[in-house]
């Protein structure tokens, strides 16, 4: 994940079969096939990068182009190149009260979906069963269905008229429906659900330094589970923890179908309010404005997290070269 | 490092193929049959709204002219609403990738002035002539092909009391039961009618009717109903809400008389849909009749018999029993709040703005 794609391969040549089957060449090629190598994974790179600049570099520089802009009266573009419509953005209390509840959603949907997700990714990372397999694939089954219909089976749970509504109001706990839906607590609901095979696999994938010998060995001099998992198992599955929750955190400040069925229209979050603007409103600046401090967003949640993963390396190693 | 002027070289190729690519995907998804305006078989693609909008429209209005028309074919290409039209045809100025479009009267004179459309052509379009004063356009831009108004509907099986005035959405009986999808052009018709209750002008100040509207929040069950106003009423999630009068009659007939629109006695607003010449087009003589036919009175009574709009063609006789249920009924028509689109074009983003604000985040 650190090395520059360009640099990897020339670390090993050896690593492509044609330089180890046919080691010798006429000079004059040489110093071609000593660039060869990074010139192959540049070919392999192409499809990609060919596909990122058409759907992400070019769309982006519009972006940014429309975000310098400003909107006239009836959603007409002014072209002109001028920070105003960032000025207005950021000077608006309703634009600090969204980018506000798209971050507090973000923290609330990403706690709770790591509460929930911890314990089904550590059992099934330490579990030896047979079903495994097949217990794998059912927590990532729901990845199958579209998050628009998972949504809508949310609303039919939680509506007025829901499963939980009717239930409770059959056992005569309540006197008048729960507002379940339509508002923040629906969305944070329905997200949770929606975004937890994700955090199931990228902790599973983030597991790799859980090792049951270790849990054996604190149990063995003594320490009593909770121990086990306060010492060894917490510490040895942040990586995996950490991996998910910059997951989900991003999924969910960037989620616009959850919010905006759900969210009864109450629930303002940068990418409802992107569309919104976009389709609504009319005004393209703003809305190009607001993606712009979407990704910026995402930059400052990426910084956060790079230090949080180092801090974290530098504890594994730090205690790795207490030990020797 | 060697390997990065080749790297560089590689992105700078990329870049061009890139660009090209792009340049010719624009030409890519202009209307198929480009073939001009010279004799042949010729598609006219239209943008009209999705749903059972594009079924009722096809059947009354696209068949019958492609009958009559036998060598020109009309493309329909369903959109969710003005705005769309509006980006897709910014995106394709010069080979457009629509001949006519519809488009709310709200957004309709932002693209006029940007020149994504133009005027039409009154010697080929003779129906021009025949249309209602309300339904002719100023300019010579497109006209009205649809009158339809903002209704209140409700649930027959789960209200008691039906509303019949704007003032009952604030019944106690509805309280925690409403669907109000007014962060939109629904909100700001309902604006207007609300200042007319209230005996201000929607012109010099909205300050009434805001605050009116903020007096309703606590009532509302959801802003933005799921998938939209008229299933929400229909399977009860919501009793009561606002929403377009067309529709509603459309789902009265579908639910079997479950959805109920009510025009309100305090009279209502229009809302139209023009229909539109979109400039650069290559078919302007084909696109063009067909604009004819559909404010013709033939299409007109045809479609509004089936989906519930108002004719904007002063020769067309709906029948009674449908008439009763459109904008152009006598209770209607005498209860007309009259609205400046054109005028609230530049007045509608702030508006919507408002309402999200100081409404329903308020």
């Amino acid at each position: 994940m650190t090395a520059a794609p360009g640099t990897a391969p020339e670390a090993d040549p050896k690593a492509t079969p044609e330089a180890a089957t046919a080691p010798v060449r006429d000079s004059p090629e040489r110093p071609a096939r000593r660039r060869g190598p990074a010139r192959q994974a540049l070919v392999l790179l192409v499809p990609g990068l060919l596909a990122l600049l058409l759907t992400y570099a070019l769309p982006l520089v519009w972006v940014v182009r429309m975000s310098l802009n400003e909107s006239g009266e009836g959603g007409l573009i002014r072209q002109t190149v001028s920070l105003a419509t960032f000025g207005e953005v950021l000077g608006s209390s309703h634009y600090g009260n969204v980018i506000r509840q798209t971050v507090e959603l973000g923290v609330l949907v990403t706690f709770f979906t790591l509460v929930v997700s911890y314990p089904v990714a550590l059992f099934l990372a330490r579990t030896t069963s047979r079903w495994r397999g097949l217990l794998m694939a059912l927590a990532i089954a729901p990845l199958l269905i579209s998050s628009v219909a998972r949504t809508f089976g949310w609303m039919a749970i939680l509506g007025r008229q829901g499963v939980v509504n009717k239930t409770l109001d059959g056992l005569g706990l309540i006197d008048a429906p729960l507002h379940l839906a339509n508002n923040l607590t629906g969305v944070v609901i329905a997200s949770t659900e929606i975004y937890m095979p994700f955090a199931i696999l990228a902790m599973i994938s983030g597991f790799g330094r859980l090792d049951p010998a270790l849990e054996h060995a604190a149990a063995s001099l003594g320490a009593p589970r909770r121990t086990v998992f306060r010492r060894i198992v917490l510490p040895l599955t942040l990586p995996g923890v950490l991996t998910a929750g910059l997951l989900v955190f991003v999924l969910s400040l960037s989620g616009y179908v959850t919010p905006r069925l759900i969210g009864g229209g109450r629930v303002f979050v940068l990418a409802t309010e992107i569309y919104d603007e976009a389709i609504t409103s009319l005004d393209w600046p703003v809305a190009a404005v607001l993606s712009m401090l979407l990704l910026a967003l995402f930059g400052v949640v990426i910084a956060v997290y790079l230090w949080a993963q180092r801090a974290l390396e530098a504890r594994f190693t730090g205690a790795q070269e207490a030990r020797s | 490092m060697p390997a990065l002027r080749p790297a560089l070289t590689t992105v700078a190729v990329l870049t061009g193929t890139a660009l090209l690519a792009t340049a010719c995907s624009s030409s890519a998804t202009s209307p198929s049959g480009s073939s001009g305006d010279a004799g042949g078989k010729q598609t006219v693609t239209f943008m009209g709204f999705y749903g059972t909008f594009q079924d009722s429209f096809t059947k009354t209005v696209i068949k019958p002219f492609e009958k009559a028309n036998p060598d020109i074919t009309v493309k329909y290409v369903p959109i969710q609403n003005s705005a769309e039209v509006l980006a897709k045809l910014r995106a394709s100025t010069k080979r457009p990738v629509a001949d006519v479009a519809l488009m709310d009267s709200s957004v309709a004179p932002t693209a006029n002035k940007e020149k994504l459309f133009a005027p039409l052509d009154a010697a080929k379009v003779p129906n021009l002539a025949r249309l209602v004063p309300t339904a002719k356009s100023k300019d010579g831009y497109g006209p009205a092909v649809t009158f339809d108004s903002l209704s209140i509907l409700y649930n027959s099986k789960n209200v008691k009391k039906a509303p019949t005035s704007w003032n009952d959405l604030w019944n106690a009986e509805y309280k925690g039961k409403l669907a109000m999808p007014v962060a939109d052009t629904r909100g700001v018709a309902l604006i207007i009618a609300l200042e007319k209750i209230l005996g201000g002008d929607y012109k010099k100040d909205i300050d009434p009717a805001i605050d009116k509207l903020k007096t309703l929040a606590p009532s509302v069950q959801t802003w933005q109903p799921s998938p939209d106003v008229y299933t929400a009423i229909q399977s009860g999630d919501a009793d009561v809400a606002v929403g377009w009068n067309a529709r509603g009659q459309f789902y009265k007939d579908s639910s079997q008389g479950v959805v109920q629109p009510v025009l309100p006695e305090e009279g209502t607003v229009t809302q139209v849909n023009t229909i539109n010449l979109v400039n650069n087009s290559a078919h302007t003589a084909a696109a063009q009749k067909f604009i004819d036919y559909a404010i013709g009175a033939e299409a007109q009574k045809a479609f509004d018999d089936e989906a519930f709009y108002a004719p904007v063609n002063e020769d067309v006789r709906l029948a009674p029993e449908t008439k009763e249920r459109t904008q152009a009924s006598a209770e209607q028509q005498k209860n007309q709040i009259p609205v400046d689109w054109a005028w609230l074009t530049t007045r509608y983003t702030a508006w919507v703005d408002r309402i999200k604000q100081e409404v329903i985040g308020g």
